[in-house]
């Protein structure tokens, strides 16, 4: 049995197989197993990364470009260390023959070269040949970036094999607590005096209609006929420092999370004007619980193991694979 | 019961019978985040974000991808290489202010056209994968749609866990997977992510063609659908409807066409190749998912052009000299770039909207506005002035240098955001008031923009306090329809907008508002007209900024409000308004860079290298940032 019959099943056989989930599963295995035979594995011979005083410069000239400055000294060491990197994670890539059968690099060359070769008859084997021949599958940018992206997926997937357990992602909850804490709220009622109207008096109007409100001891729900029209509402529910930052604000946000509770307070300021405070409940910061931050912690578990895996992965494809420079002069990063 | 209160409850039963809403289904009508607010809050968000994944992104090898983008959108500090021997971030960039929600719009090229498995003829339709593919498309779907997660749950992996070291997670699942985990579902409610990308059509040489593909939730076609070699957006909205709207799931999307201004008059069209014009049917196929549209944007303003149907000369803002991408990268070389043409801006296109909706009897340009950043650096919202980094740019330097060169063509800009009114920050909130065009846009700044039109709008609206509450109840909002005038023969439509300045941070205060304008376009027997109306404010304020320093000067309005009636309403004549928030002058990005180089141009040695375009005539050193509102429709009964 060969793969095309894997693929295509014959006679009796191909019922069977439509409904046999457990099939589906062993041919998917094999299926697998034998493109990878195929296609190359890993352990293949680590090709050499040669890098020319071209790409040097250029790595420079777009950094430039898009920052408007030259890089320093670090951040051009740097930069070549990345793009070695990525010249290592490509020839890896190219080792286990994803330019000849990964499906999106594939598509790519073969639109690219429908395109360009207008023989309408050629089929995709040919063309695919064709352009691995004009080392297309080498110079395309979007070619490059998947075998890259491909490499980097495959040398973290270990990281994903395995479902993180509870006590994991609560001990990762708890290290970075700061991230993942409830915010405090307050809700409160204010009048609001405007700039706009009052200029120069905002100050002593504000303190006359603070001692009046006192005097008076009027409640925040009877405010709406006080103070001058505001289009935001006079009762702002439970709100965090960024929201009521959004709505009005740093000056408002913070005097709102020190004013006393249930009494008239102010003013505070914002760009429009002064507000007087009727603080009605707080709700403290807390950290945060795993219920409720579930998918952000677990997700942020995954990102930092995925950088850990691969950095050690690099670190190590570093140490074996050689580099070749065009030129002595050009300057390279210390770290191997 | 107050007035308040009983809007309040008029508005909880309108949302509730709103046929429009009908479509949904109603799950999450019972409020569930803790600052839930009946008459809508203003969110503030991104829903043009590119990331590692967009080609055309940094090609120095950025790591953003769409995960990052949306903790950069929640606040958090985002990375930019270069990274050093500890994988730390040489510089890093954090918003001064969060985003309530965002959308990564990557271009499908690296998701990969799985669709061409499943159309014959088409580029790799024989390849080994896709034959896998169609005959146990369930099999291939986890080997390539692959989860690792979910396979581990079906013993899927095999002993050593081979099979799921293979290229786990394709792109366009963790997208999905990254929107879903960054979308905040307690009660707290702080930040929504949209999954997206951007289905990037072009026609002919360099006419851009692009729009933004927003999903409501998770449940998305299994990749999404690409543009294929041939411009055609019939298809393209066929699919969408096919494999999203109509297959029973519970898929919804928008469609969000942008840079009308770089299409070279292609963008809306009205009549095919061959002469003919649009049928009713195909003026009706673009409705069903194209509500928004993206007015301004890193490359430019398209709101509308001096001499290009309007006079206005507030529409000198951010304006591009070309008519397309080729103009723009290769007109120079040739000396031929093409002029901008009427039908690129969209206060001509709303004008046409009315045209055909008098002969068609369909409006296919009734589209709501937003603005977004574009950014190709993964961090969506970064749209100030103030310390533009750049748009392929990583940060300023780390070390105290002078500039060495402007960090992004002069003509282009760092670009605006996008606002919606809903009751809460729920996928579901927001993704209403999108479709029912509740929104407006804005250049950059945070300024709140609340906008009505109705027959029976209270003339003292803005003194009455409870702006909104009489608004929704004796109006339409922003991006709503007028309806049926009453019977009375002088009825005109009255029209109310407050607006407040933003509000300022901590880093970057308060510009004061300078006017507030409503544009009006109509038919006027098959002539298409448009005027600029003032409404508050004052536009011979005086207002400056010195261009030495950029210290602004002059007085403002934090805060303006106005009620305006249509002097000369014709209800025989198709209609639009729409509103125009102006702040008062301020630097542009491109003057605080060539100052802070020590740029003087009536000094030509201070013009330095990278810095000569900030002495051309072209450059405009200062601007005014606005905001621009959805419009709100007038049509005449039918006879």
């Amino acid at each position: 049995m060969d793969l095309t019959d894997l693929v295509q099943p014959r006679g009796a056989m191909r019922a069977a197989l439509a409904h046999s989930s457990l099939l589906h599963f062993l041919l998917l295995g094999a299926l697998l197993f034998g493109l990878r035979i195929a296609a190359g594995t890993s352990g293949a011979q680590d090709r050499a990364v040669y890098v020319s005083t071209a790409e040097i410069l250029r790595l420079e000239q777009e950094w430039t470009r898009a920052s408007g400055r030259p890089p320093t000294e670090r951040e051009a060491a740097l930069l070549l260390q990345q793009h070695i990197d990525e010249k290592i994670l490509l020839e890896q890539a190219f080792a286990r023959g994803w330019n000849r059968t990964d499906p999106i690099v594939r598509q790519r060359l073969l639109r690219n070269l429908r395109f360009v070769d207008a023989r309408p008859d050629a089929t995709d084997e040919a063309l695919l040949q064709e352009a691995r021949d004009l080392g297309l599958d080498r110079s395309d940018l979007v070619v490059q970036r998947r075998l890259i992206d491909r490499m980097r997926r495959t040398l973290a997937a270990q990281v994903y094999a395995e479902e993180p357990g509870e006590e994991l992602l609560e001990s990762y909850l708890h290290e970075n607590a700061e991230r993942f804490r409830n915010p405090a709220r307050v809700s409160l009622s204010h009048v609001f005096l405007s700039r706009d109207l009052r200029g120069e008096r905002l100050a002593e109007d504000a303190e006359a209609l603070l001692n009046r409100l006192r005097e008076e001891a009027i409640q925040p729900e009877k405010v709406t006929a006080l103070g001058d029209p505001f289009l935001i509402a006079a009762q702002l529910p439970l709100s965090t420092r960024t929201r009521l930052r959004a709505q009005l604000g740093p000056d408002f946000a913070e005097a709102a999370f020190v004013a006393p509770r249930a009494q008239w307070s102010g003013p505070a300021d914002s760009a429009y004007g002064a507000h007087l405070l009727w603080i009605h409940d707080r709700e403290e910061s807390k950290p945060g619980a795993l219920s409720d931050h579930r998918d952000r912690v677990r997700a942020a578990y995954l990102a930092e193991q995925e950088r850990i895996v691969l950095g050690h992965a690099m670190k190590e494809m570093r140490a074996r694979v050689e580099v070749q420079f065009e030129s002595e002069e050009v300057p390279r990063s210390n770290e191997k | 019961m107050s007035i308040r209160h009983l809007a309040a409850c008029l508005l909880g039963a309108v949302l509730l019978l709103d046929p429009s809403s009908g479509a949904f289904a109603e799950t999450e009508l019972q409020p569930r985040c803790k600052d839930q607010n009946p008459l809508r809050s203003p969110f503030f968000g991104d829903l043009h974000v590119h990331t590692q994944f967009s080609l055309d992104a940094s090609t120095q090898g950025t790591r953003n991808r769409p995960a990052d983008a949306y903790r950069f959108a929640r606040g958090e500090e985002l990375g930019l290489q270069p990274y050093d021997e500890q994988d730390r971030p040489l510089r890093t960039a954090r918003l001064a202010r969060p985003l309530d929600f965002a959308a990564v719009t990557d271009h499908a090229e690296l998701i990969g056209e799985w669709n061409t498995c499943n159309t014959p003829g088409l580029p790799g339709h024989n390849s080994i994968v896709c034959r896998v593919y169609r005959r146990w498309p369930r099999v291939a779907f986890f080997w390539m749609n692959f989860q690792a997660a979910r396979a581990v749950r079906h013993g899927f992996c095999g002993a050593d866990g081979v099979h799921c070291r293979e290229a786990a997670r394709a792109p366009w699942e963790e997208i999905r997977v990254a929107a879903d985990e960054a979308t905040d579902r307690s009660s707290d409610c702080s930040f929504t992510a949209f999954q997206a990308y951007e289905w990037t059509g072009a026609a002919g040489a360099g006419n851009n063609f692009h729009r933004n593909v927003i999903f409501k939730n998770s449940t998305v076609p299994e990749l999404p659908i690409h543009f294929i070699d041939e411009p055609d957006l019939y298809k393209f909205w066929k699919l969408l409807r096919e494999e999203c709207k109509e297959n029973g799931s519970g898929c919804d999307a928008v469609v969000i066409p942008h840079n009308s201004n770089l299409s070279g008059g292609l963008m809306f069209q009205t009549i095919h190749e061959d002469g003919t014009p649009i049928s009713f049917e195909e003026a009706k196929a673009r409705t069903e998912f194209e509500v928004l549209v993206e007015i301004m944007q890193h490359k430019g303003d398209s709101e509308c052009h001096i001499g290009l149907g309007s006079t206005d000369e507030l529409c000198g803002f951010e304006k591009l000299a070309m008519s397309n991408f080729s103009g723009r990268y290769s007109g120079r070389l040739f000396g031929d770039i093409e002029a901008p043409k009427a039908n690129q801006f969209l206060r001509n296109t709303f004008k046409e909207g009315l045209r055909l909706e008098s002969t068609l009897g369909v409006n296919p340009f009734k589209f709501g506005i937003i603005a977004s950043t574009d950014t190709h650096l993964g961090t969506p919202g970064l749209a100030s002035e103030d310390n533009y980094p750049g748009h392929g740019g990583a940060g300023n330097p780390a070390a105290d240098s002078l500039p060495v060169g402007l960090p992004d063509a002069i003509d282009f800009n760092p670009g605006g955001l996008a606002v919606l009114w809903a009751e809460e920050n729920t996928r579901e909130s927001l993704f209403r008031a999108m479709r029912r065009r509740e929104a407006y846009g804005t250049s950059g700044p945070r300024m709140t923009i609340r906008f009505f039109g109705g027959w029976d709008l209270p003339p003292s609206i803005c003194e009455d306090g409870g702006f909104a509450a009489a608004g929704y109840a004796t109006g339409v909002p922003m991006g709503g329809d007028l309806g049926t005038p009453p019977r009375d023969a002088t009825a005109a439509p009255v029209f109310a907008i407050s607006a407040l300045a933003d509000p300022g941070a901590a880093d970057s205060p308060s510009t004061p508002l300078q006017r507030v304008q409503i544009i009006k376009g109509w038919t006027d027997d098959g002539e298409l007209k448009e005027q600029v109306f003032e409404v508050a404010g004052d536009p011979r304020n005086g207002a400056s900024v010195d261009l030495a320093t950029c210290e602004t000067s002059g007085s403002g309005f934090t805060s303006l409000c106005g009620t305006w009636t249509d002097p000369e309403f014709d209800p025989t004549q198709h209609a639009f308004y729409y509103a125009r928030v102006i702040e008062n002058p301020t630097c542009r990005w491109s003057q605080r860079t060539c100052l802070a180089a020590n740029v003087r141009c009536e000094d030509p040695s201070t013009v330095t290298e990278g810095f000569e375009a900030c002495c051309t005539q072209e450059h405009e050193p200062s601007i005014q940032e606005r905001g621009w509102t959805s419009p709100i429709w007038y049509s005449p009964a039918a006879p």
